[in-house]
């Protein structure tokens, strides 16, 4: 044990949390009586090694990466509400260690029982009928595993950061797992159809044919490196380091590169077709990341004191330390809207995105110019409406408020309304006409932006009051 | 100086906490962090220990400053918070390894930096208890332990004495006495006066985050303390003090008539020689009693004194 504690002292102190002789003899007990059962009721069967390959499958996913990212998230929640993190920001542990030490350690259970599985269903891929897609299937499962117990770290790592040291968080407030749950179940899920019809099946990205499993585990293991990367920093930011966003433009561009290999036709490089679709996608993407991390981030009056006094004093290096995501993210996205813009207006070739322009009643270059502008200024208003709530006497509840504003809007209005003609109001409908399209969300925004700027002032007022 | 703080001003969303705050800290000092809830006394404390960022201002920490050297000066400080926490399911001692093993950079270093931490301590006698189980008293202890298992130059307490017993809070005084034998600094934060009076040697007073007072008590914790006698009549005075000057450990002497207000420059080994030489010279003494600096009475003066100035 000693020598674990020299190497990673979180990992052992994991060790010592999370293993017992008891619960060592117990997991391989029950893994290995389910075996013998299986082999009871199957008796009869041709082959029993199918259904321990099967069982093996899922007792993958349910003990190493379910419960795992459970056990994940919970390292960190119980050490804020344990009241031990702050040990651990004054540790001498490196930011890579620390996320190791977490990553491996907070599930080092799971992955005890995860590994016995995997085991059986390597074992038992031998007498599949494919066993060499099986054996890539086990590989894509562990790189499953570590993305998602690390996703589940990093989440859990932003809602400490923003939560008061004194509020305890309830395991299952992080309803996003349960989220992430639902959608990373049903990927895996696809397996079985992979395995069934598909596994042969190839894609084209950059031009090159692969096999669609094969590209499956790239991508896994891509964005779990990926993953990695930002627990690091995020790690980094909980030791108190302060660091600029770099990281996540780089991550930005790499996603963009990764997707245009999906729109490149076969012997080019550069197609402006492609460029345009994949910039149509990352616009999409940012603008919903930019709503993403605009919730989950921390929104306090005294990062936007901060930020607004080095903007005024010019000390940008400042302002780029401590801009948050969003802020950063949603300039990228009006960059790539506006991009894709300017190729549909000079070069008009994209049969993809005229196809999906018509399914919006998007006919001119106009309207095409109107719509941009319409969800860019519905952007700024309800990142202005966010602010305003979080800027309010009682912000502890704002981020959910906005989330049931968001679904009311976009989701449960337009739905009771449908057929009124007034969902331009709400969000960009180009049925309406151009200038209801531009006029709505126009008259919108500068409402919120003005009130916005009316509280900043009163906040200043009162600040300097109490100073 | 082993803490410098310069112009620190430190916002939460709703109010100013530390507003221009400066002061510095003597090495070897114990500082008694005094101040009303909400003054700003665990802000101060956390920024020092770098783990809340100030809007502006610098603090230099032992010559590193916490805003760009943040992991230089948590090696340098241990830090026990009001509500700290400690892994109830471990042992005591694998929670001191473990705090140890990530404190210290010099592996081979660790197992008698551990051993000198239960030592200072006492805590050997239930290392092998499981956290969760100890005494509120005991626990505390621990959490000192794993504050100073790397050895640091600075400690930082934040209320260490609250909800302790009065056994307790007498064993913490005389760690606190032991400690800064070693030459730790130690600021203390907390509202039992009267025994951060037993071993401090500055007070800083915070009101409304604003620095109010901070003045030096005595020189060293050690020398808690005036010993305050009063001379028999049959006395000439002045041979008397030439006398007594030269006594072993006496520093100081203030005298009106024939009672005498002397300075000692260590407390129970002077006091002990003192009172020795006294019999030995055959001094006959009508009272002999230690005089204690009454920190509560300077508190509720300069406190009283900053409410005056401001309502002004």
């Amino acid at each position: 044990m000693k020598n674990i504690l020299k190497f990673n002292p979180e990992l052992a102190k994991n060790i010592w949390l999370e293993l017992s002789l008891q619960r060592l003899i117990t997991m391989p007990a029950i893994l290995l009586l389910f075996v013998f059962l299986i082999f009871s009721l199957n008796s009869g069967e041709e082959n029993p090694w199918a259904t321990v390959h099967y069982f093996s499958f899922y007792g993958f996913i349910f003990i190493g990466i379910l419960w795992g990212m459970k056990s994940s998230s919970d390292a960190i929640l119980d050490e804020h509400n344990e009241k031990t993190w702050d040990w651990q920001k004054m540790s001498s542990i490196g930011p890579w260690k620390l996320a190791i030490g977490k990553l491996i350690g907070s599930t080092i259970y799971n992955w005890y029982g995860a590994l016995i599985c995997w085991g059986l269903f390597m074992y038992s891929a031998t007498y599949t009928n494919q066993p060499k897609a099986e054996f890539k299937t086990g590989f894509l499962l562990v790189a499953i595993m570590v993305g998602l117990h690390g996703l589940m770290i990093l989440i859990a790592l932003q809602l400490i950061r923003r939560t008061n040291a004194n509020t305890k968080i309830k395991s299952n407030r992080i309803f996003l797992s349960g989220i992430l749950f639902a959608g990373i179940l049903s990927s895996i899920f696809s397996y079985f159809t992979l395995l069934g019809s598909s596994k042969m099946m190839q894609l084209t990205w950059y031009g090159i044919a692969i096999p669609s499993l094969d590209f499956l585990l790239f991508t896994s293991v891509v964005y779990t490196l990926w993953i990695l990367a930002g627990l690091y920093r995020s790690m980094r930011t909980e030791l108190q380091f302060t660091d600029p966003p770099s990281w996540w433009l780089f991550f930005l561009i790499f996603h963009f590169i990764f997707q245009y290999g999906f729109f490149l036709p076969e012997g080019k490089m550069v197609d402006l077709s492609a460029i345009s679709t994949t910039l149509t996608l990352l616009f999409v993407e940012t603008i919903l990341l930019t709503y993403l991390l605009a919730l989950s981030e921390n929104k306090d009056i005294v990062l936007f004191r901060k930020l607004i006094n080095s903007l005024k004093s010019s000390d940008f290096p400042t302002f780029y330390k401590y801009v948050p995501l969003w802020l950063i993210t949603l300039p990228i996205a009006k960059i790539a809207g506006f991009l894709v813009l300017l190729l549909l207006l000079i070069f008009d070739e994209n049969p993809i995105l005229k196809t999906i322009l018509k399914d919006y009643s998007i006919t001119s270059k106009i309207e095409l110019v109107g719509f941009y502008l319409a969800m860019l200024l519905y952007v700024v208003r309800d990142l202005g409406i966010l602010l305003l709530l979080n800027f309010s006497n009682r912000p502890q509840r704002a981020d959910t408020s906005m989330l049931v504003y968001l679904v009311l809007i976009y989701l449960i209005l337009p739905t009771l309304t449908s057929g009124l003609g007034i969902s331009v109001i709400l969000y960009p409908d180009i049925t309406q006409g151009i200038i209801p399209l531009i006029g709505f969300p126009l008259v919108e925004s500068i409402a919120v932006v003005y009130f916005l700027v009316k509280k900043w002032q009163e906040i200043s007022f009162n600040y300097q009051q109490n100073s | 100086m082993m803490i410098i703080v310069s112009n620190v001003t430190f916002d939460y969303p709703e109010k100013r906490a530390l507003n221009q705050v400066s002061f510095q800290i003597e090495p070897g000092s114990i500082t008694a962090l005094v101040g009303p809830n909400g003054s700003g006394k665990t802000t101060l404390l956390r920024s020092i220990a770098a783990l809340s960022k100030p809007i502006s201002g610098e603090i230099m920490v032992n010559g590193y400053d916490t805003l760009l050297q943040p992991r230089e000066v948590h090696s340098q400080i241990g830090f026990l918070q009001d509500l700290f926490g400690l892994y109830d399911t471990l042992t005591v001692y694998q929670c001191l390894s473990f705090m140890a093993y990530s404190r210290i950079t010099d592996k081979d270093e660790v197992e008698s930096a551990i051993e000198n931490a239960i030592e200072q301590v006492g805590i050997a006698r239930f290392l092998h208890k499981k956290v969760g189980i100890l005494s509120r008293g005991m626990r505390q202890r621990v959490g000192i332990a794993a504050a100073i298992v790397h050895r640091p130059t600075i400690l930082l307490l934040d209320e260490p004495a609250s909800g302790l017993d009065p056994e307790a809070r007498y064993e913490l005084s005389n760690l606190m006495v032991n400690l800064a034998e070693n030459g730790m600094t130690i600021i203390v934060s907390s509202h039992i006066l009267a025994e951060l009076a037993d071993y401090s040697t500055h007070m800083l007073v915070l009101q409304d985050g604003n620095v109010v007072e901070h003045k030096k008590l005595k020189s060293n914790p050690i020398s808690r303390a005036f010993v305050y006698l009063e001379i028999g009549a049959e006395h000439d005075l002045a041979p008397l003090l030439d006398k007594i000057k030269l006594f072993r450990g006496v520093t100081e002497i203030l005298s009106v008539d024939k009672k005498l207000h002397i300075k000692l420059d260590t407390l129970i080994s002077s006091k002990h020689q003192f009172l020795k030489d006294l019999i030995s010279e055959n001094i006959s003494v009508n009272d002999f009693s230690e005089v204690k600096i009454n920190l509560q009475d300077e508190y509720i003066k300069t406190v009283s004194q900053y409410k005056l100035n401001k309502s002004k």
